[in-house]
C-alpha cells in the first residue's frame, strides 16, 4: 500500500533539551523529568488520514499503523538500520515457497486468551481478507506445526518479502474470540488496549496490564486526538490542547521560536522525486534526463521547501540505508553550464518544452515544481505545471498518459526492492505507463524479491539502484524529514520521529511527567 | 397551509433524485480511480481489480446509482471507500458538530446584526451609523479563515482563555461544547451578522418612513413600542431572506473552519471525500445537505406568513 500519492512528512526536529536531535539523523530528542506512570500522552493527529474508522486490520486502509499498531504489536519489527528483529515472533526461517515462524512463550491476549499458532494462523487468515495486504496475497496457506510454531506456504520464494509485510500492518493478530468484533471492540496482544473512541474526535487506549513486556513502556494512555494537518498542529501543541503532534516542515520556523516546545526530526526514506514519462520525446534521450538532473539545485530546494532539514537526494536511497549506493552520490552535480552541454549534445541547444504534473494539495510537491520549474528555465528548458488532485493523478497522468513527468513525493517502503520496483518492473502500472519498465532492473529486482538472503537482497537493490541514476531514470530530489514537536514540560524521555508519515510512533521510552 | 406542505413534499422525492444523480454523473466527469487511489501505484493490477469488485466501482453508472437508490430509501446511504464506516453513521456522527457551529455562527450573526442594524437603522446619518459602516465594511472584507486564526493566536495559544482545537458533545458537558465553539461561532458568523445589520439598517430606515409609523409617532407611543411591535416586523422580511441565504452560506463556510479547528463535522468529511473521488459520502453528503436546505427554505416561507399576513403559502 502506499506510494506517491499521499503525502507525506511529518516532523520535528530540533531543539529538546538536548542537542542530539538537531540537524542530526538519530531522530531522537530527550527531556528529563520524573514519569507519571499513571499519566496520558495527548497525541494530536489527523484521523482522517490515520484512522480508517476500524480497529479490525482487515478493514484498514490508510496509515492506521500509529494507532493500531499500539493495539496488536507486530509479529516482526525493523530496528533504525531497516534490519528485520523479532517483535511477537522468537524466530523465522525462510524455506523453498515457505516461510516458519517461531512464536515468543508467555504472550497472552489482552483478554487473556493464549497469543499462540492457532490464534496467530486465524489472525493471519482473517488479515488476509485485506486485498490491501500485499505481503499475506503471498500466503497460500497456513499449517500448525506446534503450539508456537506455524509454517506459511507461499505461492512463489517471497519469504522475506512476507516478513517485511509484517513489518508494518499485515500481522496485526486479532484475538480468536474477537475476530467477529474487532471493528469497534479490538482485542490483541500489543501494549495498549482500547478505552474510549468518539469517532473523528479522540480514540483513548489504556496500558495493557498483560503486554508481555510490562516495563518497555512508561505511559498510563495515549490518547489520539483529532487535529488537522498542517498548521492546525502546530496551534493544538502551542494552545497546550496536546502534548505530542507530527507537522510539517514549513511550521519549522514556529515550532522552534516556541521555547516550550522541543522537537526530533529524522531524515526519512520518503522523497521529493521527479518521474520521468521515458516514452515521451526528449525525454527518452538519457543526455537530456543527465541535463535536467544537472539543472536542478537540489540544495537549493532542501533549503526553501524542507527547511534544510531534508537530505539532498542522489538516488532513491538515503544515506545510511543498507542499499545506499555511495560511489553514484555525486554523479549529478549542479551544474547548469554541463547540462546545456548534454542539451546540445542531444539536439536541443535552444532547449524544449514539456509539462510536469503536480498533485495538486500536495504543498511540498507544489512547491518543488516551482522551483524545478525556474531552475530548468535557467537552462533553457520550458516547463510548464499541471495540477491534479489526488484522486485524479493516476487517471490523469498514469492512466490518460497526460504530461510527461510528474513531480511528486514518495513514500518510503519497509521492503527495499519494493522502492524501486514499481518505477521500473516488468508489467508494473507507473513503469508501464512511464514507458520505463527496464529488463536488466526487472530482472534483478525480480531476484531481489524472490531471494531468501538479506545481504544478497541488499546487493542486488544496489545493482538497480547503480542502474537507475546511471541512466537518470528518475530524479530523486530530497528526502523529506519527519517532524514531531513536544511539550517539554509535560512530555519526558526519548521522543524518537518515525521513518516514514504511516510508520508507528515509537513511545516505548517515553512519558509524561509528574506535575 | 396543508395543501403547502403536501406540495412541498412531493416535490421533494424527484428533487432529491434529481440531485443525487446529478452529483454522481457530475463527480464521474472528473477522472480519476479511487480504487487505484486506494491501492497507491505500487499495487499491481490485481489488487486494484479486486479493490473495484470489493466496491462494486466496476459495475455500469445506472446500476451502481440504482443499488444506491434502492438503499437510500431504506436509510441506507452506502459505506465510504475509504472510511470502513456507513454514511449514515458517519454523518450521524458528524451533523451535530456542523449543526452545532452552523447554528451558533447563526445567533452570533443575530446578537450582532440584529441590534447594529437597529441602532443604525433608527439614527441614519450619525456617528454610530457611519461607526457601524465601517465595522460592517471590515467585516464583510475579513475572510472567516483569516478571522479564526487570529482568533486562535489571541485567545488559544497566547491567552489560552479557551482550547484551540476539539469538540465536545452538548450531552457530554454544555459548558464545554461552548467554550470549545466560541471561537469558530465568532468567526463564521461575524461576516454575516454585518449582511444582517446593513439589511436591517436598510429595511428599517425605508419602514420608518411610512405613513402608519408616523401615526402611531403621532399617538404618542413610545419609540421603543413603535421600533419593536410595527418597524420591526414589517423590516423583517428581507433580513430573514437573508438569513436563510446567510444560513446556506454558514453550512458551505463550516469547511474551511473545520479546518483550523480540527472539528470532525459534516465539511471536513466532504472535503476529504471530494478530494478522494469517495463517491459514496459525496452523494450521500449531497442529499443531506440538499434536504436541509428545502426544510430551511420551507420554514422561512411559513415565517413570511406569520411576518406578513398578506403572503399566502398557496
Amino acid at each position: 500500500m502506499a506510494a506517491i500519492f499521499a503525502l507525506v512528512v511529518g516532523a520535528c526536529s530540533g531543539a529538546g533539551d538536548e542537542p542530539s536531535a538537531r540537524g542530526g539523523d538519530s531522530g531522537e530528542s530527550r527531556s528529563e523529568g520524573v514519569p507519571d506512570p499513571d499519566a496520558t500522552l495527548r497525541y494530536g493527529i489527523d484521523l482522517t488520514a490515520a484512522f480508517t474508522g476500524s480497529f479490525d486490520p482487515a478493514k484498514v486502509r490508510g496509515c492506521d499503523r500509529p494507532i493500531l499498531d499500539l493495539i496488536y504489536d507486530r509479529l516482526v519489527r525493523r530496528d533504525a538500520d531497516n534490519q528485520l528483529v523479532p517483535g511477537l515472533a522468537k524466530s523465522w526461517e525462510i524455506g523453498d515457497n515457505a516461510l516458519t515462524i517461531q512464536l515468543k512463550p508467555n504472550v497472552k491476549f489482552s483478554n487473556g486468551e493464549a497469543y499462540d499458532a492457532e490464534a496467530v494462523k486465524a489472525g493471519l487468515l482473517h488479515n488476509k481478507t485485506n486485498p490491501l495486504f500485499g505481503a499475506l496475497q503471498k500466503v497460500e496457506s497456513i499449517d500448525v506445526m506446534g503450539p508456537l510454531e506455524l509454517r506459511l506456504n507461499l505461492v512463489d520464494n517471497s519469504g522475506l518479502r512476507v516478513l517485511y509485510g509484517f513489518t508494518s500492518t499485515d500481522s496485526w493478530i486479532i484475538a480468536p474470540a474477537a475476530l467477529e468484533t474487532a471493528g469497534d471492540k479490538p482485542v490483541g496482544a500489543g501494549p495498549f488496549v482500547l478505552e474510549r473512541y468518539a469517532p473523528n474526535s479522540r480514540i483513548v487506549l489504556r496500558r495493557n496490564p498483560k503486554y508481555f513486556q510490562p516495563d518497555r513502556f512508561k505511559l498510563g494512555g495515549v490518547e489520539f486526538i483529532q487535529v488537522g494537518a498542517g498548521p492546525p498542529s502546530v496551534t493544538a501543541i502551542r494552545s497546550q490542547s496536546v502534548d505530542l503532534v507530527r507537522f510539517l516542515p514549513e511550521s519549522l520556523g514556529a515550532v522552534r521560536r516556541d521555547p516550550r516546545l522541543g522537537t526530533a526530526i529524522r531524515k526519512s526514506g520518503a522523497y521529493l522525486q521527479v518521474q520521468f514519462r521515458l516514452s515521451s520525446k526528449p525525454l527518452d534521450d538519457v543526455r537530456v534526463r543527465r541535463a535536467i538532473a544537472h539543472a536542478i539545485d537540489r540544495k537549493a530546494i532542501n533549503e526553501v521547501v524542507l527547511g534544510g532539514e531534508g537530505e539532498v537526494a542522489s538516488q532513491t536511497f538515503p544515506k545510511g540505508h543498507p542499499a545506499y549506493v555511495p560511489e553514484v552520490a555525486d554523479r549529478y552535480p549542479y551544474d547548469p553550464d554541463r547540462a546545456r552541454q548534454l542539451l546540445a549534445q542531444a539536439g536541443h541547444k535552444d532547449g524544449f518544452d514539456f509539462e510536469m504534473v503536480v498533485p495538486s494539495g500536495v504543498a511540498l510537491a507544489e512547491r518543488q515544481s516551482v522551483i524545478i520549474q525556474e531552475q530548468l528555465k535557467e537552462v533553457g528548458i520550458r516547463a510548464t505545471i499541471r495540477k491534479a488532485l489526488g484522486s485524479e493523478l493516476a487517471s490523469i497522468y498514469y492512466i490518460g498518459r497526460q504530461g510527461d513527468a510528474l513531480v511528486a513525493a514518495a513514500t518510503a517502503q519497509a521492503n527495499p526492492p519494493i522502492m524501486l520496483n514499481p518505477f521500473f518492473g516488468k508489467g508494473q502500472f507507473a513503469a508501464i505507463s512511464n514507458g520505463a519498465e527496464n529488463p536488466q532492473i526487472s530482472d534483478i529486482l525480480s531476484q531481489a524479491l524472490t531471494t531468501q538472503d538479506t545481504d544478497k537482497m541488499i546487493d542486488l537493490v544496489r545493482q538497480a539502484s547503480r542502474i537507475v541514476v546511471d541512466q537518470a531514470l528518475e530524479l530523486p530530489i530530497a528526502f523529506v524529514p519527519q517532524l514531531v514537536a513536544y511539550d517539554k514540560e509535560r512530555v519526558g524521555g526519548t521522543v524518537r520521529a518515525p521513518f516514514d508519515f504511516c510508520e508507528a510512533d515509537d513511545f516505548s521510552d517515553v512519558f509524561v511527567k509528574k506535575s | 397551509m396543508l395543501a403547502f406542505f403536501v406540495r412541498r413534499l412531493l416535490l421533494l422525492t424527484p428533487l432529491l433524485i434529481l440531485i443525487s444523480f446529478g452529483v454522481v454523473a457530475l463527480v464521474l466527469l472528473i477522472p480519476g480511480d479511487p480504487a487505484r487511489q486506494l491501492a497507491g501505484i505500487d499495487a499491481p493490477q490485481a489488487e486494484v481489480t479486486a479493490i473495484r469488485e470489493q466496491y462494486e466501482l466496476d459495475e455500469p453508472l445506472l446500476v451502481q446509482y440504482g443499488r444506491w437508490l434502492g438503499g437510500a430509501v431504506r436509510g441506507d446511504l452506502g459505506s465510504s471507500i475509504f472510511q470502513d464506516r456507513p454514511v449514515v453513521t458517519e454523518l450521524g456522527d458528524r451533523l451535530p458538530v456542523t449543526l452545532s457551529l452552523a447554528v451558533g455562527a447563526l445567533a452570533v450573526m443575530l446578537l450582532i446584526g440584529v441590534p447594529a442594524g437597529i441602532l443604525a437603522g433608527t439614527r441614519p446619518g450619525s456617528l454610530l451609523d457611519r461607526l457601524i459602516t465601517v465595522f460592517t465594511s471590515l467585516s464583510l472584507a475579513l475572510p472567516p479563515f483569516w478571522v479564526a486564526m487570529v482568533l486562535v493566536v489571541l485567545f488559544a495559544v497566547t491567552w489560552r482563555v479557551v482550547p484551540a482545537i476539539g469538540y465536545v458533545r452538548f450531552t457530554d458537558s454544555p459548558v464545554d461544547w461552548a467554550t470549545h465553539l466560541y471561537l469558530p461561532w465568532f468567526a463564521l458568523g461575524l461576516g454575516g451578522s454585518a449582511t444582517l445589520a446593513r439589511q436591517v439598517r436598510g429595511s428599517l430606515v425605508d419602514v420608518l418612513e411610512q405613513d402608519y409609523i408616523r401615526t402611531a409617532d403621532a399617538k404618542g407611543l413610545p419609540p421603543r413600542r413603535i421600533i419593536g411591535k410595527h418597524a420591526l416586523k414589517n423590516a423583517a422580511i428581507a433580513p430573514l431572506t437573508v438569513l436563510g441565504i446567510q444560513f446556506a452560506y454558514l453550512l458551505g463556510g463550516t469547511v474551511i473552519i473545520e479546518q483550523i479547528f480540527s472539528l470532525g463535522g459534516v465539511g471536513q468529511y466532504f472535503f476529504v471525500a471530494l478530494v478522494n473521488r469517495d463517491l459514496p459520502v459525496i452523494r450521500g453528503v449531497v442529499v443531506v445537505v440538499a434536504l436541509t436546505f428545502i426544510t430551511l427554505n420551507l420554514v422561512v416561507d411559513v415565517l413570511y406568513t406569520y411576518l406578513n399576513p398578506k403572503v399566502r403559502l398557496g
